[in-house]
């Protein structure tokens, strides 16, 4: 039988196999997310010219930190086909890579509902933080253009596009530190931060968006596990 | 060939493929100082595979190249020193003179300035472009720029000669000049000659050995002397049925 | 030997392109279109200089600077190159530094359209404007030094190197303008505004030049 493209790889097989009950999980824990930021999580005041659509703070952190952290997966994921040449990790590294596109609509999403109650107006350009979240989604779309435009010379080329892209990931993430930004602080130093009942709420939301990643890659893996062997029987046939 | 050579250039059980195609297949050979062996074999057999491998430019998925015993994989820099390389289409910068991309290359393969430019007056004037020395490349024909990459690969004394189709689109008279520099010792110097040809009269006039190359392996190896060319171009087309490889 | 190679590379750029002047008739054209555009479309309303100056920059240098390692796969000298002793870093060091001249060039032309469209007025302190010139135009080549050589073997590399190109310079091209617009205000050169921003620009600078130094010979490799 064709391997999975996790077989070798026993954290990304676990995912795998357990895609199912990491969706439903995450759909348990997000309808939890949604009624606890919106109803129970508590309402932050300070430095807020709309607090109760700050509520969606939770919804849009989550998101983004997984964001992050498929973005992370997809440099890990790079250097180690750029190291042993194993396609199967370039095929994680785009599964991760594509998942961190959406989780990164997902944020900015979130993030525009929240600035057009916040500051009336969904995005602005001059503030730091979203620019260069911006810089960090084009470069990922760069990454499967690269992909697209490529034959079989793509996951080289793509693998060090990754690895390259992926220094702008500390940027972003430290860019209200390196510029004075208009974007809201809340459990940044500086911020008000959510005590206690708000810091249960953010956990629940990271652990739903975290779910939502592991469910949808684990689906990604068990369908590339189909692809393979379809192509392997097309071939066997074709013999 | 169990034991590397220190002189020359080793090639030992080459494999390189190219996903599913495998351009070269556990192909070995030997070619040592001051002897000239022609690639021969159709379209896509792999020879001009087999020569990028030995410049360097493709990294093979199994087996050495040796470049006077110094293996070019695990110390590429000075192997490279050792090798010169001409591909098909000559590789000159076209609004450089001949003097200037000679200059550059053989700074570049690690020569002094003077040193350099010493070799340059020295190269032109044996490959017969003196006159042209200073015209930009965009001028010369295609034999002169023919000549010009074959001075140029040869520039800096390497120990081994690599030439991809180095009669290619040369007239009867240039390709006499290049088979007399590559006959001449005292033209390419000691070093080791595997040059890739379609071109069969001008490889037995030229070489020591033909080596036959079909489908990624090496089939046979004659000695050029005892070769009739009109045969061994009729058992040619009968290789290979069809173009292969990138 | 690597910093033999890394001179001899850009001087035999420089000395190609006062012959060929490819990349600089690239950049020239390109900058003096945008600035065009951007004056046309003012309308006679003012126009933020910085900004124009920086975006004829960038969008000349994303099409430009492509022809670092592109013009050489054209020729075929790509592959000599690359099995000649000289390592791959070298290279790009070499296309990156040449490159660098290339767009400080057209970074002074684009300073003196600017000057003739829109007024000198913005020029209040010509060594904080040089000053992120030079660096600007360094990282820009940087960026396009790399991304040419990740793509040189493309088939569709004039389209795709943009693509590949402008998210990467775009940090640049945000601090290097805030500093321009901030020096342009009167901002002192050693204050907490320029300074900040000149600091980043040469930061963003040192970072590539480190991480693609060790990328990019396998950006190069067949």
């Amino acid at each position: 039988m064709e391997a999975a493209p996790s077989a070798a790889h026993p954290p990304l097989d676990f995912v795998r196999r357990n895609a199912l009950p990491f969706l439903s999980s995450s759909a348990a824990l997000t309808v939890a997310t949604f009624i606890l930021a919106l109803l129970w999580a508590p309402t932050l005041s300070q430095g807020f010219s709309a607090p109760v659509a700050q509520r969606v703070f939770y919804l849009h952190f989550g998101p983004a930190i997984t964001s992050y952290a498929a973005f992370t997966v997809a440099f890990a994921y790079s250097l180690l086909y750029l190291r042993k040449g194993d396609g199967d990790a370039d095929l994680i590294a785009a599964h991760s890579a594509a998942l961190g596109l959406l989780f990164a609509a997902m944020t900015i999403a979130a993030g525009a509902l929240w600035g057009a109650a916040e500051w009336g107006v969904a995005w602005r350009f001059e503030d730091a933080r979203l620019d260069m979240y911006l810089v960090l989604l084009l470069t990922f779309i760069g990454y499967f253009a690269l992909r697209r435009q490529l034959g079989s010379g793509a996951p080289r080329l793509a693998a060090l596009y990754a690895v390259a892209g992926y220094a702008l990931v500390p940027l972003s993430y430290f860019s209200i530190y390196l510029w004075q930004s208009l974007h809201p602080r809340v459990i940044s130093p500086g911020g008000q931060g959510v005590g206690a009942g708000g810091a249960l709420v953010l956990s629940v939301s990271i652990a739903a968006s975290l779910f939502l990643f592991f469910g949808l890659l684990g689906l990604r893996l068990a369908v590339s596990e189909v692809e393979a062997r379809v192509a392997r029987l097309q071939r066997e046939a074709d013999v | 060939m169990a034991v590397p050579q220190t002189d020359g250039l080793t090639l030992l059980d080459i494999t390189k493929s190219f996903g599913p195609l495998e351009a070269l297949r556990e192909f070995s050979l030997f070619v040592r100082r001051g002897e000239v062996v022609a690639l021969l074999g159709p379209n896509g057999a792999g020879k001009t595979t087999l020569l990028r491998v030995a410049a360097g430019l493709l990294a093979p998925a199994g087996g050495r190249v040796l470049v006077d015993g110094i293996d070019l994989v695990q110390q590429p820099r000075l192997a490279k020193r050792k090798v010169g390389w001409a591909a098909e289409t000559p590789q000159l910068y076209e609004h450089l003179s001949p003097t200037e991309n000679l200059e550059f290359f053989g700074r570049l393969w690690g020569m002094g300035t003077r040193e350099a430019r010493a070799a340059a007056v020295h190269a032109l004037e044996a490959a017969g472009l003196s006159h042209r020395a200073a015209d930009s490349v965009s001028v010369l024909s295609h034999g002169m720029r023919q000549r010009l990459s074959i001075a140029r690969a040869l520039l800096h004394g390497p120990s081994v000669l690599l030439l991809d189709e180095p009669f290619q689109g040369l007239d009867a008279r240039a390709r006499a000049s290049i088979v007399e520099r590559l006959r001449d010792p005292k033209e390419r110097g000691a070093c080791a000659v595997l040059m890739a040809t379609q071109q069969v009269d001008a490889a037995i006039s030229a070489c020591d050995r033909a080596a036959i190359v079909d489908r990624g392996r090496l089939v046979n190896v004659l000695n050029a002397p005892e070769v009739d060319a009109a045969a061994l171009s009729a058992e040619l087309r009968a290789l290979g049925g069809g173009d292969r490889a990138p | 030997m690597p910093r033999s190679a890394v001179l001899q590379v850009a001087r035999k750029d420089l000395l190609l392109e006062s012959r060929a002047a490819e990349q600089l008739t690239l950049f020239a054209m390109l900058v003096a279109l945008v600035l065009v555009v951007f004056r046309v479309a003012a309308e006679g309303r003012p126009v933020p200089v910085a900004t124009a100056l920086w975006v004829s920059l960038l969008l000349s240098a994303s099409v430009a600077l492509s022809r670092s390692f592109h013009a050489e796969a054209d020729h075929g000298t790509l592959d000599l190159l690359l099995a000649s002793p000289a390592a791959p870093a070298a290279l790009f060091l070499g296309k990156a530094f040449a490159g660098a001249a290339f767009t400080f060039g057209a970074a002074l032309f684009a300073l003196v359209l600017c000057a003739a469209f829109f007024g000198a007025d913005f020029v209040r302190d010509p060594v904080a404007l040089v000053a992120f010139l030079g660096l600007g135009a360094l990282g820009l080549s940087v960026q396009g030094a790399f991304f040419s050589a990740l793509s040189a073997r493309t088939r569709t590399r004039a389209s795709l190197f943009p693509v590949l190109m402008i998210p990467f310079a775009l940090p640049l091209f945000l601090w290097a303008t805030r500093g321009t617009v901030a020096s342009s205000l009167g901002a002192p050169l050693l204050g907490p505004a320029v300074l900040a921003d000149l600091g980043l620009v040469a930061a963003y600078d040192a970072l590539f030049l480190v991480l693609y130094t060790f990328l990019a010979p396998r950006a190069l490799s067949a």
